[in-house]
């Protein structure tokens, strides 16, 4: 059970920073055999290059196409987020996901689009005014985050999380080190501690009950 | 030294709260591992909090708050096992401390708004979100309209302006159409002491973006009133500076002070994602009212001297 949640405030983590080193220069005094690190995705993929400028997208005519299908409040809506979507999964995926998203409607199914295209593309956020300086930014997922949560696990020697957490109670687990209870831990981050835009918490130490 | 661990603090936040009785304060708090007997003192018009046996986990340096009152807290190592944490005010205000044991544990400095509150006391402040009904207002690249953004912009400000003890009259407050005259005829009748029209910019280039705020020559005030919510709104939303110019056609309200704030660009690409979200509606909202504070403080201050 957890009996405490640690908000983590670091200095403005950008692609100049290795994740690994940063969770480890800000947790390394503190945590405790039976913690959990979690690490807020937006932030991996950050120090991974991953946040990207819309202005500095080319977009292709394809993208220019295909954004007006999507959902208008949805994170491809724009150009600029479906070039970068069709360059993570590849232009067959994308065409395969809308024609399944199509036949789906007809059905009266949801979320067909991204079964086929892939569920990594529902971690890109397009521009949300939160996390500045990236307030302007697209950001994708991040990458390996199974890898990165066992080098995390080596060098501090806890157990460690990559969540996505948003206000709407959407807990999602990208990756997590062996031992620990998903349901659980879904649970214990519903309420985000995240903290939302400016708290430049990217990181929540869970203390559990031993 | 005694032999106890060290705390870290390892989190600094702020809040504007509601108390008892409907009050208003600042909260500030500050988080660390273990518990610790903060001492605190009043310095330079502001709090100083100094804690013996603390180290920052977090970056030393500057917290930037504004809120109003809290313009930023400042967390320094002043010594080994000495950690300061500084509250830098805008304006004069009485402070509680209390500490919550727990993981973490936690320091928390409330002040009080009273001074903000004696500025807004009596006053009354015209919002007029723009256009409304079959008028949409300019519209993004993907679908937003202007008309449904700045609406959600102006109640959070009238909200802002009320816990403040303002009184407030929204031109509009559901998707209707409101004619130029009656607009006027609203804040002329109310005998405002200001006039804000809530708008978003728009141009042909969909590269073109940020924020601006016009003024009516209506009265010298205008101006004055221009200049300190563009400040205090290009802080909040840290969108670029498009300046502040004179608005050609204006309601016509002499002797009230009537600006209009253009928020963001909404035909940018970008500016229309961030409509999307309501983060940009409430700073959009904490900006503009900052500087409507600044501009009724600095009123205040005129009739200080000229007393």
């Amino acid at each position: 059970m957890i009996i405490g949640r640690i908000a983590i405030r670091t200095h403005i983590v950008t692609v100049q920073d290795d994740i690994v080193e940063v969770v480890h220069k800000y947790t390394g005094q503190i945590v405790e055999p039976g913690d959990v690190i979690t690490v807020a995705e937006s932030v991996v993929a950050i120090t991974q290059g991953r946040a990207i400028l819309p202005e500095t997208v080319r977009t292709g005519l394809l993208a220019r196409f295909l954004c007006r299908f999507p959902g208008k409040d949805g994170s491809l809506a724009t150009p600029q987020a479906m070039q970068l979507a069709i360059e993570e999964t590849g232009t067959l995926r994308i065409l395969l996901g809308l024609t399944a998203a199509g036949l789906g409607r007809m059905l009266g199914r949801r979320g067909d689009f991204y079964r086929v295209a892939g569920r990594h593309l529902t971690l890109i956020d397009d521009v949300a005014g939160t996390m500045w300086p990236f307030h302007r930014h697209i950001i994708l997922g991040p990458k390996e985050p199974q890898k990165i949560v066992e080098k995390i696990k080596a060098v501090t020697g806890a157990e460690a999380v990559i969540v996505d957490v948003n206000d709407t109670r959407n807990v999602d687990i990208l990756a997590a080190s062996k031992d620990l209870d998903r349901k659980a831990l879904i649970k214990d981050l519903e309420d985000n501690p995240f903290g939302n835009d400016d708290q430049q918490t990217p990181i929540v130490i869970l203390r559990m009950d031993k | 030294m005694s032999s106890r661990k060290l705390s870290r603090i390892t989190n600094i936040w702020s809040k504007v709260v509601k108390g008892e009785g409907g009050k208003i304060f600042s909260r500030i708090v500050i988080e660390a591992t273990e518990t610790f007997e903060p001492v605190i003192r009043n310095r330079n018009g502001g709090v100083l909090l100094k804690a013996d046996g603390v180290v920052p986990n977090m970056p030393e340096g500057s917290i930037e708050v504004n809120d109003g009152l809290v313009r930023e807290v400042l967390l320094n190592q002043a010594g080994p096992g000495l950690t300061e944490v500084s509250v830098h005010l805008h304006h004069p205000a009485e402070w509680r401390m209390e500490v919550a044991e727990g993981i973490p544990f936690r320091t928390i400095i409330t002040l009080d708004r009273s001074f903000i509150s004696e500025l807004f006391q009596g006053r009354i402040i015209v919002i007029d979100p723009g256009h409304g009904g079959e008028d949409t207002g300019a519209r993004g690249p993907v679908n937003l309209v202007e008309k449904n953004v700045v609406l959600p912009i102006s109640l959070n400000l009238k909200e802002l302006f009320e816990q403040a003890g303002a009184q407030v009259i929204l031109t509009r407050s559901k998707d209707e159409k409101v004619s130029f005259k009656s607009r006027a005829t609203v804040a002329r009748d109310a005998g405002a002491d200001l006039f804000i029209s809530v708008h978003t910019y728009s141009n042909s280039d969909s590269k073109v973006g940020g924020t601006a705020v016009l003024y009516a020559n209506s009265c010298r005030e205008s101006l004055e009133a221009a200049v300190l919510v563009k400040e205090e709104l290009v802080k909040k939303l840290k969108l670029a500076d498009r300046g502040f110019k004179e608005r050609k056609k204006h309601y016509l309200l002499q002797g009230v002070p009537d600006i209009e704030v253009e928020v963001v660009t909404i035909t940018n690409w970008v500016e229309e994602g961030l409509l999307r979200s309501p983060t940009i509606h409430k700073k959009a909202a904490e900006g503009i009212f900052n500087g409507v504070k600044n501009y009724f403080a600095a009123a205040a201050q005129r009739h200080e001297v000229l007393l």
